[in-house]
């Protein structure tokens, strides 16, 4: 925003033409289902509303509805774009109060899983930021990339999206032949490719330009607002769930945190937000190799636990009365689930808290100053899911 | 300062607030008090006052149907670990509204978590001053003013959901 229109006091602001948009909830430059209400002036938002529930499936009532198993399923529904974080969240809290001990080679494949989808999430990240300033070489070679851990997500559990290989007491299969040789060989190949992706992009002008300065939330904003992870950490927060509150093997990971430092102009901005992901895909990357290089031998389920038969006789799973609460860093922050089970057939209730809900309630603040051309690239930099929001 | 002592701090400041304590199992367990909800606000004050505590973060509310009451639990984060509060309030009728405080105006990322629990849960948030919060009504909230809606909260175990499941 130019110093001159900065210096505008209310009276003159009352005075100007001030014109009001309604985005969506349809709408290309969206992250999803949502209307956006701007007021703006010239071509600086004034003010912005959000309004979300476009997208809400009731995914909560449908896990209470449903038998035990099928809640993984409905968990893997949370968010598409990363869909075993929901299932491992809901798994662990689950575990918790039927007491079953997880194999130790059940919890090396959650965590390959999970840092196969943060770099798979990071990645589409990327894209979207991409697309939103208009870069396409970028945005085909990303995609091109991420197939391969897509292709990775195949070879694992037969499915590219909508994983569902997630089991209370640890995982639907064991790893298959050649997996861990292929997640060497693509840490390997896209390691290589960040340096690309650097080279070409990270610091070209004409992205600083369009993401520098642009859609800063300062940490004081992140506080106010309860963001966690890569948007906080761009920020300059450090928190990582899986350092503070460690879960699967993490405490035995070594990894670094990375933090916005103001490289792109300002701490906290659409650039910053860009690199701390491109630096924890790197990040990602290093502990998927001490992983698949370190794979425990042993059952990928807890002994005694059946695996989900779909025949009449099947004996539904029952999980004893109780409640569990667990916590984890989802690609996109702090994901969390609160199971509560009344020793039925079904689970009494499943509630997620979801890292979107508060890049969602930051949103207002971010946009207020921002030039209207700036509006897809701070929606992309934020890396919005209505999906798990709206649930 | 562990969750435990926060939580005996806390019933020191407004006495007899907390009734009693449980802990919610997880790869972290919480540690939580049960608290009367007349004496929620105040409790939530003293809490959000004590900078030792410095319970910044209020990182989830979760609403739960238990019995006929509706079950309210705030997971904080403070400086020095994870603690939770707990209140309940039974509605007069099975679709009638209930009353909890805010506490949006502490901590201005329960805002959409309110607004979740108002929705799907059917709690009005109520200010410091006793007024209660205005929801700009979204989809659910529509279509429960619609005639086509009317068919009480959608979270709450008495809503029927339309189709079949098995």
């Amino acid at each position: 925003m130019s110093m001159a229109k900065e210096s505008r006091n209310s009276e003159e602001l009352m005075l100007a033409d001030l014109s009001h948009w309604e985005i969506g909830p349809y709408h290309g430059a969206l992250p999803g289902q949502m209307c956006l209400r701007l007021t703006l002036d010239g071509e600086v938002v004034v003010s912005g509303k959000v309004e979300t529930g476009f997208l809400h499936r009731g995914l909560e009532k449908a896990i209470e509805i449903h038998p035990w198993r099928a809640a993984i399923t409905y968990a893997d529904h949370l968010d598409p774009e990363a869909a075993v974080f929901g299932e491992l969240a809901l798994c662990l809290a689950v575990e918790q109060i039927a007491g079953y001990q997880i194999p130790a080679r059940a919890v090396a494949i959650r965590a390959i899983l999970s840092e196969l989808s943060r770099v798979s999430a990071h990645m589409l990240h990327m894209v979207k930021v991409a697309n939103s300033v208009g870069a396409e070489t970028m945005i085909h070679y990303v995609l091109r990339d991420r197939e391969r851990v897509l292709d990775l997500f195949e070879l694992l559990t037969g499915a590219r999206f909508s994983l569902s290989f997630l089991r209370f007491g640890g995982v639907r299969n064991d790893v298959t032949e050649g997996f861990i040789e292929r997640v060497l060989e693509a840490c390997v190949l896209i390691r290589a490719r960040i340096k690309e992706y650097n080279d070409l992009f990270t610091f070209n002008r004409t992205f600083l330009k369009r993401t520098s300065k642009v859609g800063v939330i300062t940490p004081e904003l992140a506080k106010k607002t309860g963001l966690t992870g890569p948007n906080a950490r761009a920020s300059g927060l450090p928190m990582d769930v899986r350092r503070a509150f460690p879960y699967l093997n993490y405490p035995s990971q070594d990894f670094d945190v990375p933090v916005g430092r103001g490289e792109g102009g300002a701490v906290g901005d659409a650039h910053d937000r860009f690199l701390v992901r491109l630096r924890e895909i790197g990040e990602s990357l290093g502990i998927l190799r001490h992983l698949a290089e370190s794979m425990p031998a042993g059952d990928f389920l807890c002994p005694g636990v059946e695996l989900d038969a779909a025949t009449p006789e099947t004996v539904a799973l029952q999980i004893p009365p109780g409640e569990a609460y667990a916590r984890i860093e989802s690609s996109r922050g702090l994901l969390s689930c609160h199971v509560i089970s009344d020793g039925g057939e079904r689970p009494a209730r499943v509630q997620f808290g979801v890292p979107s809900v508060a890049a969602l309630a930051a949103l207002p603040e971010v946009l207020k100053g921002i030039w209207i051309e700036d509006l897809p690239v701070v929606l992309s930099s934020l890396d919005i899911s209505l999906a798990e929001a709206d649930r | 300062m562990d969750a435990n002592t926060i939580l005996t701090k806390l019933n020191r400041a407004v006495p007899g607030v907390i009734f009693d304590r449980g802990r919610i199992a997880g790869p972290e367990p919480v540690p939580f008090g049960w608290v009367d909800g007349k004496s929620l606000r105040r409790l939530v004050e003293a809490l959000r006052a004590d900078q030792e505590i410095s319970a910044d973060h209020l990182e989830n509310i979760s609403v739960a149907q238990v019995g006929d009451a509706l079950m309210v639990t705030y997971f904080f984060r403070a400086a020095h670990g994870c603690f939770a509060l707990r209140a309940t309030a039974v509605p007069a009728e099975p679709n009638a509204w209930v009353s909890f405080p805010t506490v949006r105006d502490l901590w201005p990322m329960a805002a959409p978590m309110e607004n979740y629990s108002c929705e799907l849960f059917g709690i009005r948030f109520v200010g410091a001053d006793g007024v209660e919060l205005e929801i700009e009504a979204s989809l659910v909230l529509k279509a429960k003013d619609s005639e086509a809606g009317s068919r009480g909260f959608p979270l709450r175990k008495n809503f029927v959901v339309g189709g079949s499941s098995s």
